[in-house]
């Protein structure tokens, strides 16, 4: 039986600002807390009763400050080695903390967060929201979106976020033709109506511009099947709606799905399916295509259609369309099973499935500028089981990309609020052994500020400059401060799947 | 479900043994248009093992096979990974036993 982590974590009595395990955002499965996870979840616990207690505060909210976190990363280092730039004065004085890393040091852009349609993804303490001004309904729905808002806003240090698709396909036409709006168009969990409208009501909300979204609508989604191609003027119709009505920022391209019922996935080159689309996006002027690419333990039919072989003939056919690599084609993770497959990750080169692949396409075509790494979900899951891949994956990426073209996203709710994240990779850095040995470089504040947000703001146009000076002052950043004020705390609680067993 | 009560379920298909991850027995029987739930259901039934799936017997409760399969999320859907569509258990039961004509078992 598979349980959101939250769920596990309550009935263990855990309480971790990190993750100590892998979750699963239903893009892979993975295995069961490994024993050195399990140590590592068990020194937090003793280091923060420890802690907790010399301060005189209770467990539950010394885990949610700062100097929570710093327990976490410290017990890591403990752990798994000093992967983590962390000093023990951090655990006890939230101060050490703030002078090393400031608030609001870095802009954040997290091109990669999700919430549910309909579901109640553990929403647990409406309370402070309900008198905030926000005007939302009191049904699963909201609660989710709700529960969206003050993890990624509230309880993170995110600045901006993109609301990014998931695999699913609105439905145009009922059968007697009539065109379909709103909830009709259904479209999965997270469909691209509903982005839209989240993106219109949290800016409207914050008062300028807090939020971008994507769509979901891909090559085959919708399926002529006497001509065994596509639906072109389906097809079009529907970008048409998610550019010019729904005001989507990006496409969302899962290639290793099929909701249209094509009977099969599609490639990014493919000249007679893509390209129109690349096209008809080009005449509306939308040119940022993200792609998911890795995490395709699914079957031989599909999955290999999540390989990133396709992207270099794309984009260097289309050198006036940008592509984001989500995952950074990270093909398994460490807590899988197909991890232990003889080939995945070479220690002796750093090299690992389908990500190698990414690299090996900069290699070639050094002058190729338009394809961007994405580091969603594959970061945060390498930070936390096996952080030397992690610093190859990162080391890789900036070698060979550059560290202006390395894109922050996290993957959340699915991982809790971000901010674990976000603290990752302000603790981050690459060993001086990787780096002599494989021709890595340090990562300076610059490259992170970089990651963090800086080249997300070119891909989407953000006007940084105006952007900083007008989001401390938006009612979202009103909000947030009503919020820490009234003793408002991150959860701790991650909503991806684990084994309830573990 | 304890596994001895597995094991005395166990016998209901004939002893043969078939390679399993076969790319033929990922497209629906009847020749449908799939999408990529239906695909990879079936993906995920051809690769389970001869011995395993002959563990199966079709009276078992809703509950019962969702404990023997060991994959069901708490909110009662299959764990598949990139699906637009949940599996909740009549379409999981539906396509286990066209699997099972389809592997002789």
């Amino acid at each position: 039986m598979w349980v959101p982590k939250w769920q596990r974590d309550q009935r263990h009595g855990v309480d971790s600002p990190v993750p100590t395990q892998a979750v699963s955002n239903e893009e892979f499965i993975p295995r069961p807390q490994s024993s050195q996870q399990r140590q590592w979840e068990q020194l937090i616990g003793e280091l923060a009763d420890e802690k907790s207690k010399k301060l005189g505060l209770p467990r539950r909210d010394f885990m949610r400050t700062s100097m929570g976190m710093a327990t976490a990363f410290l017990a890591s280092n403990m752990v798994y080695g000093p992967n983590w730039d962390v000093d023990a004065a951090e655990t006890l004085d939230a101060d050490a903390t703030t002078e090393k890393f400031p608030k609001g040091e870095y802009f954040i852009v997290d091109v990669q967060t999700h919430f549910t349609d309909g579901v109640a993804i553990g929403f647990r303490k409406a309370e402070f929201v309900r008198n905030m001004g926000f005007d939302l309904k009191e049904d699963a729905e909201a609660y989710s979106f709700t529960n969206y808002v003050k993890e990624i806003f509230f309880d993170s240090e995110t600045s901006i976020a993109v609301i990014s698709g998931v695999p699913g396909r609105e439905t145009n036409k009922n059968l007697l033709g009539k065109t379909l709006e709103g909830r009709d168009r259904r479209g999965g969990i997270l469909p691209s109506w509903l982005m839209s409208q989240r993106k219109k009501e949290l800016n409207e909300l914050a008062g300028g511009t807090r939020a971008f979204c994507q769509g979901n609508c891909a090559p085959n989604h919708y399926w002529n099947r006497s001509t065994n191609a596509p639906d072109f003027p389906a097809l079009f119709e529907q970008m048409e709606r998610e550019v010019k009505t729904y005001g989507i920022d990006s496409w969302k391209w899962y290639c290793h799905t099929d909701p249209g019922r094509s009977g099969d996935g599609f490639r990014m080159d493919d000249e007679k399916m893509a390209y129109p689309f690349y096209e008809k996006s080009k005449e509306l002027g939308l040119k940022v295509f993200s792609v998911h690419k890795g995490f395709a333990s699914q079957s031989r039919t599909l999955g290999h259609f999540a390989h990133p072989g396709d992207i270099e003939k794309a984009a260097k056919d289309h050198p006036d369309l940008t592509f984001v690599a989500y995952h950074s084609a990270l093909k398994h993770g460490p807590d899988e099973p197909q991890f232990k497959a003889d080939g995945f990750y070479d220690p002796t080169t750093g090299d690992f499935a389908w990500h190698a692949e990414l690299m090996k396409i900069k290699e070639r075509n050094p002058d190729m500028n338009n394809v961007y790494p994405e580091i969603g979900s594959s970061f945060g899951l390498l930070s936390i089981a096996h952080p030397e891949m992690c610093q190859h994956l990162i080391g890789k990426n900036v070698k060979h990309f550059g560290a202006d073209h390395v894109i922050w996203g996290t993957d959340c709710l699915w991982w809790g609020s971000p901010q674990w994240v976000i603290d990752a990779m302000k603790r981050f850095q690459i060993s001086d052994e990787l780096c002599d040995k494989f021709g890595y470089a340090k990562l300076t504040k610059e490259d992170k500020a970089n990651i963090f947000g800086l080249n997300a703001a070119k891909i989407y146009g953000i006007d940084v400059k105006q952007e900083l000076k007008a989001l401390p002052t938006d009612a979202l950043s009103n909000l947030k401060t009503a919020y820490l004020e009234r003793g408002g705390q991150r959860d701790n609680a991650a909503q991806g799947w684990v084994r309830a067993d573990a | 479900m304890g596994s001895a009560t597995m094991r005395r379920k166990a016998g209901c298909g004939p002893m043969r043994e078939r390679a399993v991850n076969d790319i033929d027995l990922e497209r629906p029987l009847d020749g449908s248009s799939p999408d990529e739930t239906d695909i990879n259901l079936r993906a995920y039934f051809s690769r389970f093992t001869d011995e395993r799936l002959r563990e199966y017997c079709s009276d078992w409760s809703d509950e019962q096979l969702m404990a023997w399969d060991g994959n069901f999320r708490s909110d009662g859907a299959l764990m598949l990974v990139c699906c637009e569509r949940d599996i909740e258990i009549a379409e999981y039961r539906t396509v286990l036993e066209e699997h099972l004509r389809r592997r002789g078992l």
